[in-house]
């Protein structure tokens, strides 16, 4: 469960990020956020991830209390989500699984679990064939697959997407909200930023709407906001 | 985080990849550390010897009285009983001129034989050696001699007085000079090695920023991301202890080697501080290393 409590972003330039924002996220659950650029919706993740921490109001995620978390348990709240970014974020010399085993070792996991869990998540993806592949050698959809699983592999009860089909060809888009949905249906609540409207719009789900920091529409089965 | 072995290697492999990929910012920091030590190491072999030849001297604890030439034994005995009198005075040894003549020649060994030839003719002085009991009181001692020379019985007896104190305090200034200076060029040198090991973390950071971002965004633990940083911190300082180590050794056994041989002072065997200086340049290497490896990750682990 994901809450927002009357939540405001000032950043020290003095730029209104977020106002006054109240959300829930149940356990579970599918969500559009969409905006226009420079609505807040980044701003959302990064509060989410701790890396910026909100200047008003209370954020909750199961049990942390962002608000006014210790520093020192910032990492026990990354493990419980999953990120993947709009630029993949891949290291350039590393192949396809060592990204992703990568995302594993460094939370000192056993090298028998982490071959495992590597080759299942490489699957999941459908990139089995391009496991020693370097991000250089791959298509702009494969790479943020890639992404995917790494952001899957730790097992987090949440994953966000910030504006994954941004830089992949709409087929591809297609297929990475397709793999969104199949990670939903493992149980996991998936936060999905995008700019794509004819996506949004088909998969008619629960849709966020931000306009200048403010959340200006959430709806069930709903489609982008033509305000 | 669970320890596993393998990820001790996973340490090493990155802290010397960080080495070798800056390997000019590396080798810098090698160098001033390397300074840092062994100006450090100098220092205190330095004052150490010092430390031990001064006390040599003061272990004679003594005043030497040269009688002038021509007096009457009876005269000197004389003296000799009023300086026994003397407050903070142990004793009173007289030696008389041929001792101090065969003392001489015992001490220049082979060269001995040529003072044979002043045997008639003996150059040499009695003298009244003074063992005192309280350092503070050798100024006050000197004092009272010099009265016992304006005394009728004893006049004009003392031809000279010799305290070693005069040469002891003259090495002593010597000494603190040394030591100030040197504290001082060691605070600098510190203060350098630490700047120089933060900009070499920093720059391994930086070269790694990638990885880095992302073993945070996954939740990698303060000490997974920072440690291999400070390994490459501490392997700096270890290797440059090591190397100064070395310098430190050749250099004073040829040093040693070249002082004692004249003869002059005592020099103490490196051996006998070796194992100060291992606990000491390692302790300063290593320590160095984490100070600075530490103070540069520490703004980057803020939030
Ligand atoms: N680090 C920052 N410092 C100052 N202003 C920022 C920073 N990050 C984002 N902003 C500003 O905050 C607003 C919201 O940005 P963002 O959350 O990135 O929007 P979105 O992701 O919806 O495009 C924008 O006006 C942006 O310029
Ligand atoms: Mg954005």
């Amino acid at each position: 469960m994901i809450e927002f409590n009357n939540v405001s972003k000032v950043y020290p330039n003095g730029t209104k990020a977020l106002k006054n924002v109240d959300l829930e996220i149940k356990d579970g659950e599918f969500v559009f956020v969409v905006g226009a650029s420079g609505a807040g919706k980044t701003t959302l993740t990064k509060l989410l991830l701790c890396e910026e921490r909100p200047s008003g109001g209370r954020i909750m995620i199961d049990k942390f209390n962002l608000s006014r978390m210790s520093k020192f348990k910032i990492p026990k709240l990354r493990r419980t989500i999953g990120i993947v970014f709009q630029d993949f974020r891949l290291l350039p010399n590393m192949t396809a699984a060592e990204n992703i085993s990568f995302a594993m070792h460094v939370l000192g996991e056993s090298k028998k679990t982490i071959k495992a869990r590597v080759a299942n998540f490489l699957r999941l993806v459908g990139l089995e064939h391009k496991a020693d592949c370097k991000p250089g050698e791959l298509s702009g959809g494969e790479k943020q697959r890639v992404a995917l699983a790494r952001a899957l592999v730790n097992n987090p009860n949440v994953v966000i997407a910030d504006e994954p089909t941004a830089n992949v060809d709409p087929y591809m888009a297609i297929e990475i909200i397709e793999l969104l949905l199949k990670v939903n249906q493992l149980g996991k609540t998936v936060i999905v930023i995008t700019h794509n409207v004819n996506l949004v719009n088909y998969y008619k789900k629960r849709v966020i709407t931000m306009k200048e920091g403010q959340v200006v529409s959430d709806k069930q089965g709903g489609m982008f906001d033509e305000v | 985080m669970k320890f596993r072995f393998y990820n001790v290697g996973y340490f090493f492999r990155l802290a010397f990849q960080g080495i070798f990929r800056n390997s000019i910012m590396s080798l810098t920091t090698v160098f001033v550390l390397i300074s840092t030590l062994i100006v450090m190491g100098s220092t205190w072999a330095l004052t150490t010897n010092i430390e031990y030849n001064l006390q040599e001297i003061n272990t004679y604890n003594k005043i030497v009285v040269f009688i002038t030439r021509e007096t009457e034994d009876h005269t000197t005995s004389l003296l000799r009983e009023k300086i026994q009198r003397l407050p903070s005075v142990e004793s009173v040894e007289w030696v008389t001129k041929d001792e101090v003549l065969k003392d001489l020649a015992a001490n220049y060994g082979d060269y001995g034989d040529i003072l044979q030839m002043y045997d008639d003719d003996n150059p040499c002085k009695d003298e009244l050696i003074i063992t005192y009991t309280d350092s503070s009181r050798v100024t006050d001692l000197t004092y009272q001699i010099n009265a016992m020379n304006e005394e009728e019985e004893t006049f004009g007896v003392v031809d000279k007085i010799n305290d070693r104190r005069e040469v002891a305090e003259k090495i002593d200034s010597v000494k603190n000079v040394v030591v100030l200076v040197c504290t001082w060029l060691m605070a600098l040198l510190f203060v350098v090695s630490v700047f120089i090991i933060m900009n070499t973390i920093k720059l391994a950071v930086f070269s790694r920023r990638e990885e880095v971002s992302i073993m945070r965004y996954v939740g990698a633990s303060g000490f997974f991301v920072a440690f291999p940083f400070v390994l490459e911190g501490i392997i700096l300082g270890a290797f440059s202890s090591l190397t100064s180590f070395g310098i430190m050794y050749y250099g004073y056994q040829l040093l040693s080697k070249a002082i004692g041989d004249s003869g002059l002072i005592t020099v103490l065997p490196f051996s006998s501080m070796l194992r100060e200086y291992v606990i000491f340049f390692a302790g300063v290497g290593i320590g160095l290393g984490v100070i600075g490896s530490l103070l540069s990750l520490r703004k980057y682990n803020r939030d």
